[in-house]
């Protein structure tokens, strides 16, 4: 087992971007875990300075429409965005690993009618879904993880599905059944630590989308508020007519981290990817 | 050939079915009943209550009914291509106010398919071509970064580079307000100035992804047989590409750009926002903003209605290109 | 043969890139028609969905902005309080105030040649009365009555303090068009601008869906010394606000209202743009409390919370100085100095904030409401001070949710939390905060209170249901308090009945008296509403503080003073001379034009849809064409 992780990241290693990724990621988490030491301010802390005051020595990143340190509030804001991101995605991926297992496994009927589910659920449009979700629900930063379990199993499903269809004919398998072991038992001691690494790449590249969806809910104006979320800075910088100030520090550097957050994990999944695929690796 | 055609449609059609079922199940399994938001928002004036209007719309929308009976006039509605009545612009019918909106959508996605496809399959066959080189390897990344842009800020930084601080463009909205047109030249010009930074956004979002597609397939290509067969008679390098990879990955290409139409419908609303671009996608963050529960579900279901229009699509052009098919469903 | 090809390729390419790259720039060649010199263009932000009066309480936008124009009242309200006389060239009030009296001028018609006479005042009265009758004047207007063809009469069981604005200045519709309407509520004129039959010297001349209204001047209008100067107006909806600065400066249009006051900085100082605010704050920023809810339904924890409450803060900071701190009432008595109550004023003035919090915590703790753990204060009987706070959206979108989250900090610090912190829409706004059967919010933010005579506000609040939307019906009020709450619900009535204003003043500060030690409403600030800005080189000689209210909540309206020619005679151009009480004998200074040239009224096809369309279905049909030609073409060797 040690072997294989070590062996593993020797492979990940290897990849440039997966290396870039990592150390974003961690740079972020940082940031997160950190906040209360590096925030020069409290974030929600109004009028410290004048209105859309652009970035000086004592606020490096100028303040907001209240007077909000805008560097404040990005690193709060990564708390939001790393958590939610990948709880939503793990969500996600938790319900399409179940089900990918159930389908692929048992095979038959129980494959074709869970096959056409998801195909189903992949043609009905996240957003709009989101958004009708949001405006039952109310205004909430947990939408995002709700939604993903209603409808980012898909893909995760998909993938634990055709790998368990492979692994299934395994002759580890065979040998297993033919000892007697239970359907149960082969499932979870055979064919899902095998799945471990299809299971981490679906997290990661899900908590890409996970990511940009919260933010893009937050810019629509369906996060919770008391929260600070990068997605909610630019929907307030942008409601306040910061654009028309040409305050632009406090709507850039916001959408920034979130892409650069979500680069991080993009970069990441793909190193993952390449350890997981050899035949992408190049000729 | 047709009875493929057929089946599939009746696939597509259940399909869309379930959807509108999962779209009614929805409001009814929150907490609180939109319905009352219905009486009370369309009757409420500021401090009238009319019994009468109250009245004629219960029965009208036949909210007095039990949940079967709403469900069979939800989809006798929806396919006699009643959606209901908008809430924020009450009385007017959602169904027209997304016609309204929806052809300013078909614009910059369309446009923005078209540049992001074409400039895609360039680089996308050069990069196959050359794999492994500067240009693959910048492509790869780039596609990975440009899949985690948000593309409202991508819109927005667009927005104050070239629309505030160098005003080259204006600065949101489709057309300029009040304007008074002379002639269609006028309109269009107008139209396709307003156009112009939100389709370079979509383009900028989509561009990557494209291209790697196009490379994908084109690799999936080069490593077939009658390429080999090309290479052995001496065929040079650029005919080769050209005349036989490119044109074999054509066909996939368009299809999964047809299918990934419906999918920029939905990802437009962030472009949309950000410019105030009256689109669908605006008017669905608007419904969200005012809470105008029929306008968004009406969205919903001409969203999935258009995806799974342009899959059927993709599926028959698929067909009717690919001779193989063809020829298997004629059996 | 393949460079051909290569070439073919590359020319769609560059043909799409020259098209945009062409169209980019040739519209800053392309101005603005601008046919209509003498046309008052007024930007706004709503869309009307009607025309039809009967439903203008159920469409604001109509009410606020159309009323003015599509009918007459019987007499003028200005703002400053005067009475001009309109359709109604004189009236009388009669037996103790139970009867009042008009006389119609008989110079009045309608557009259409008809007189206007008292059959149409006492028809559209009773209209009114069946479909849309105002819950105030339930019980108290009796009926409408024409005696002869010019003198009409409004019977009342009481005196009615806003005679004025109610029964003068109502619209009058015309009976020979509306009687023959089987449904008056289903008629609509919006999208058939021929149907519109007026008196007022406007009228609906053309639109374009969603985006413009325009009204045309009446040559033949019966009040000849208030003739128009201006030869229309023309009705612009732009649908983002933070446009109007760009607008005004550019001067596509003449006025940009409702003018927000967080976009002011970007008007102010700027060459030929005046900005006129009213003299009173006309809007009240409010924070209803739940009085059903335990603890919140003792007056001791709500005065804690009125003291631990920032309203400097909030006015100077969130509301960016445009704001009045509240007081204890919901009248601003530092404007109205008639109202003032001293001991009604706001309880925080002269301390400091550790002061005030320190007190707020002091009476919350006399009360034996422990704080535990995590801050939170607990009742002895096991209640958790936690609440649902509903915010009201727009107007002001962002000042108000910032200002909500401030008061979610103040909250805080003094042990009550917000358990549930959710922004709705207006309607969803008004429907959790005064119409759900049960309601489940402790705190409810809004704005409350623009109605025409600024002590109204402290009278409507409290009056028992039914009657509105007050107060009453979202702080449960008169469940928890039900003595104090008819104490003021008297006091209101008797104040309505006082048609001299300082009787009425006495009433109110009566109100006011009881009112500072509950306060179920907290008052958070008043700030300035309706502010105009306009262009100074496009409106002269005009002197927007003699507006003229219309309508239930008295908005003003910009066209009053451009039409009434005996107030204040108004241009589009360059200065005249100053202006004269005297009709104009000399031609207005630009000659007469036609109105906006524009595609046919009533478009019964989109055509701007028609057009994209077909644009995309071109595109769609010649690059599928293209990629089919290149596919079929296989190669033959």
């Amino acid at each position: 087992m040690l072997r294989s992780i070590s062996s593993s990241w020797k492979q990940f290693s290897k990849s440039k971007l997966g290396i870039v990724g990592l150390v974003i990621i961690l740079i972020f988490v940082f940031m997160a875990v950190a906040a209360p030491i590096l925030s020069p301010y409290d974030p929600q802390a109004s009028f410290i300075a004048p209105m859309f005051t652009p970035p000086n020595s004592k606020h490096l990143l100028g303040t907001d429409d209240v007077g909000r340190d805008v560097l404040s509030q990005i690193i709060y804001g990564s708390r939001i965005s790393i958590m939610v991101g990948l709880l939503a995605a793990a969500v996600g991926t938790l319900l399409g690993t179940i089900i990918g297992l159930v389908s692929g496994y048992f095979g038959g009927i129980v494959d074709d009618i869970l096959m056409r589910i998801t195909d189903i659920f992949l043609i009905i449009p996240f957003i709009p879904l989101a958004i009708m979700f949001a405006l039952y629900v109310g205004p909430n930063i947990w939408n995002v993880v709700l939604i993903f379990g209603f409808l980012g199993w898909p893909p995760a499903a998909r993938q634990i599905r055709s790998l368990t269809l492979s692994l299934k004919e395994a002759q580890f398998i065979e040998a297993a059944r033919a000892i007697g072991a239970g359907n149960l038992r082969i499932v979870f001691r055979h064919i899902l630590p095998n799945t471990t690494g299809v299971i981490i790449a679906n997290v990661v590249s899900r908590t890409v989308f996970a990511i940009l969806a919260e933010a893009g809910l937050a810019f629509l104006g369906a996060s919770d508020p008391r929260n600070i979320s990068w997605g909610m800075m630019i929907f307030y910088a942008m409601r306040s007519g910061a654009i028309l100030y040409g305050a632009w520090w406090t709507y850039i550097p916001a959408g920034f981290c979130v892409a650069l957050l979500a680069c991080g994990f993009a970069f990441l999944g793909h190193g993952i990817t390449l350890v997981l695929n050899p035949r992408l690796r190049g000729r | 050939m047709i009875g493929y055609l057929i089946k599939k449609l009746i696939q597509y059609f259940i399909v869309f079915f379930i959807i509108l079922v999962v779209i009614f199940a929805l409001p009814r399994l929150m907490p609180g009943n939109p319905a009352d938001y219905l009486i009370s928002s369309t009757t409420l004036t500021i401090g009238e209550t009319s019994e009468i209007l109250r009245m004629q719309l219960i029965e009208r929308f036949g909210l007095n009914k039990s949940v079967t009976e709403q469900f069979m006039l939800f989809i006798a509605n929806t396919f006699s291509g009643y959606l209901g009545v908008s809430w924020r612009y009450f009385p007017k019918e959602v169904f027209t106010l997304i016609m309204e909106r929806l052809p300013w959508t078909m614009l910059i996605v369309v446009l923005s398919r078209i540049i992001s496809l074409f400039l895609g399959y360039f680089v996308g066959i050069i990069a196959a071509w050359k794999r492994g080189g500067k240009m693959d390897i910048t492509l790869q990344t780039l596609g990975l970064v440009s899949m985690s842009l948000p593309s409202f800020w991508v819109a927005l930084v667009l927005l104050t580079i070239f629309a505030f601080y160098i005003p080259i463009f204006p600065l949101g909205g489709a057309l300029e307000a009040g304007k008074i047109y002379k002639s269609i030249w006028d309109f269009i010009s107008d139209a396709l100035y307003h156009a112009a930074l939100p389709v370079i956004t979509l383009s900028i979002v989509t561009f990557f992804l494209d291209a790697l597609i196009m490379r994908n397939t084109m690799l999936e290509i080069l490593g077939e047989d009658f390429i080999l067969t090309a290479e052995a008679k001496g065929l040079k390098d650029r005919t080769i590409m050209i005349n036989h990879a490119a044109r074999n990955a054509v066909l996939p290409f368009i299809t999964g750009a047809l299918m990934s139409f419906g999918l920029l419908v939905t990802g437009a609303i962030f472009v949309e926002t950000a410019f105030s671009y009256p689109g669908i996608g605006m008017l669905l963050a608007e419904s969200f903003f005012s809470r105008d529960f029929p306008t968004a579900q009406g969205i919903l279901i001409i969203t999935s209605l258009i995806f799974i229009v342009s899959n059927f699509l993709a599926d028959i052009i698929y067909m009717w290109l690919d001779p193989r098919i063809r020829l298997m469903g004629s059996r | 043969m393949e460079y051909g090809r290569l070439l073919g390729k590359y020319f769609l390419i560059t043909l799409l890139a020259s098209l945009i790259l062409a169209t980019s720039i040739a519209p800053s060649v392309i101005t603005f028609a601008r046919a209509e010199e003498n046309i008052l263009r007024i930007a706004f932000d709503c869309i009307p969905s009607t025309f039809n009066p009967l439903l203008s309480m159920r469409d604001i936008c109509q009410a606020v902005w159309f009323g003015g124009l599509l009918y007459e009242p019987l007499i003028l309200n200005l703002f400053n309080g005067s009475l001009v006389p309109w359709l109604a060239k004189s009236w009388e009030i009669l037996d103790e105030g139970t009867r009042y009296v008009f006389h119609i001028d008989e110079r009045a018609r309608w557009s259409d040649g008809e007189p206007v006479t008292a059959y149409d005042v006492e028809f559209t009265w009773n209209l009114t009365m069946r479909y849309a009758f105002p819950s105030a004047l339930r019980g108290i207007l009796l009926e409408v009555k024409a005696v002869d063809k010019y003198t009409v009469e409004f019977r009342t069981s009481q005196p009615w303090a806003r005679w004025y604005s109610e029964f003068g200045g109502t619209s009058v519709l015309p009976k020979h068009i509306w009687e023959k309407i089987e449904d008056p509520l289903s008629f609509e004129f919006i999208d058939d601008p021929k149907k519109h039959v007026t008196s007022s010297a406007f009228i609906y001349d053309s639109f374009k869906p969603n985006e413009w209204w325009f009204f045309r001047k009446r040559a033949d209008y019966w009040k000849k010394e208030s003739m128009p100067k201006i030869d229309g107006i023309l009705l612009r909806f732009v649908s983002d606000f933070s446009l109007y600065p760009l607008l005004l400066q550019k001067g596509d249009v003449d006025i940009a209202l409702p003018y927000p006051f967080y976009l002011l900085d970007q008007v102010k100082g700027k060459p030929n743009i005046g900005i006129w605010t009213f003299p009173v704050p006309v809007a009240t920023e409010v924070l209803a409390v739940n009085t059903r809810l335990y603890p919140l339904n003792l007056p001791q924890v709500r005065q804690a919370i009125d003291l631990a409450i920032d309203k400097v803060e909030i006015a100077e900071k969130y509301f960016m100085g445009y704001g009045m701190p509240g007081n204890r009432c919901l009248v601003n008595m530092a404007v109205l100095k008639e109202l003032y109550v001293p001991e009604a004023a706001w309880l925080g003035w002269g301390k400091t904030k550790e002061e005030r919090i320190a007190e707020a915590n002091r009476i919350l703790d006399e009360l034996g409401f422990k704080k535990g753990p995590d801050g939170v204060r607990v009742t002895p009987n096991g209640t958790r001070l936690s609440y649902k706070f509903i915010i009201q959206m727009a107007p002001l979108t962002t000042v108000r949710l910032r200002a909500a989250e401030a008061i979610v900090g103040y909250l805080k610090e003094i042990g009550i939390e917000i358990s549930q912190y959710q922004p709705l829409f207006i309607m969803d706004y008004f429907m959790q905060a005064f119409l759900a059967p049960v309601k489940d919010w402790g705190f409810a933010e809004g704005t409350y209170g623009e109605y025409p005579e600024p002590w109204y506000n402290q009278v409507y609040s409290y009056l028992l249901p039914p009657v509105g939307l007050p107060q009453v019906l979202a702080t449960g009020f008169d469940q928890t308090e039900p003595e104090i709450c008819e104490l003021i619900s008297n006091l209101s009535r008797s104040a309505l009945r006082r048609l001299k204003y300082e009787e009425l003043a006495e009433d109110v500060k009566q109100i006011i008296r009881v009112y500072k030690d509950y306060i179920p409403t907290i008052c958070l600030c008043f700030y300035p509403l309706w502010i105009w800005v306009y262009r100074t080189d496009r409106l002269t000689n005009w002197r927007p503080e003699i507006a003229t209210k219309w309508g239930a909540f008295g908005y003003p309206q910009p066209m009053r003073p451009l039409i009434a020619h005996s107030l204040v005679p108004v241009s589009i151009g360059p200065p005249t001379a100053p202006p004269s009480e005297t009709p104009p004998t000399a031609p207005p200074t630009a000659p007469p034009t036609a109105p906006p040239t524009a595609p046919p009224t009533v478009p019964a096809i989109p055509v701007e849809q028609i057009i994209i369309a077909a644009i995309i279905i071109v595109i769609v049909i010649a690059v599928a064409g293209y990629a089919a030609i290149k596919i079929k073409r296989k190669p033959t060797k």
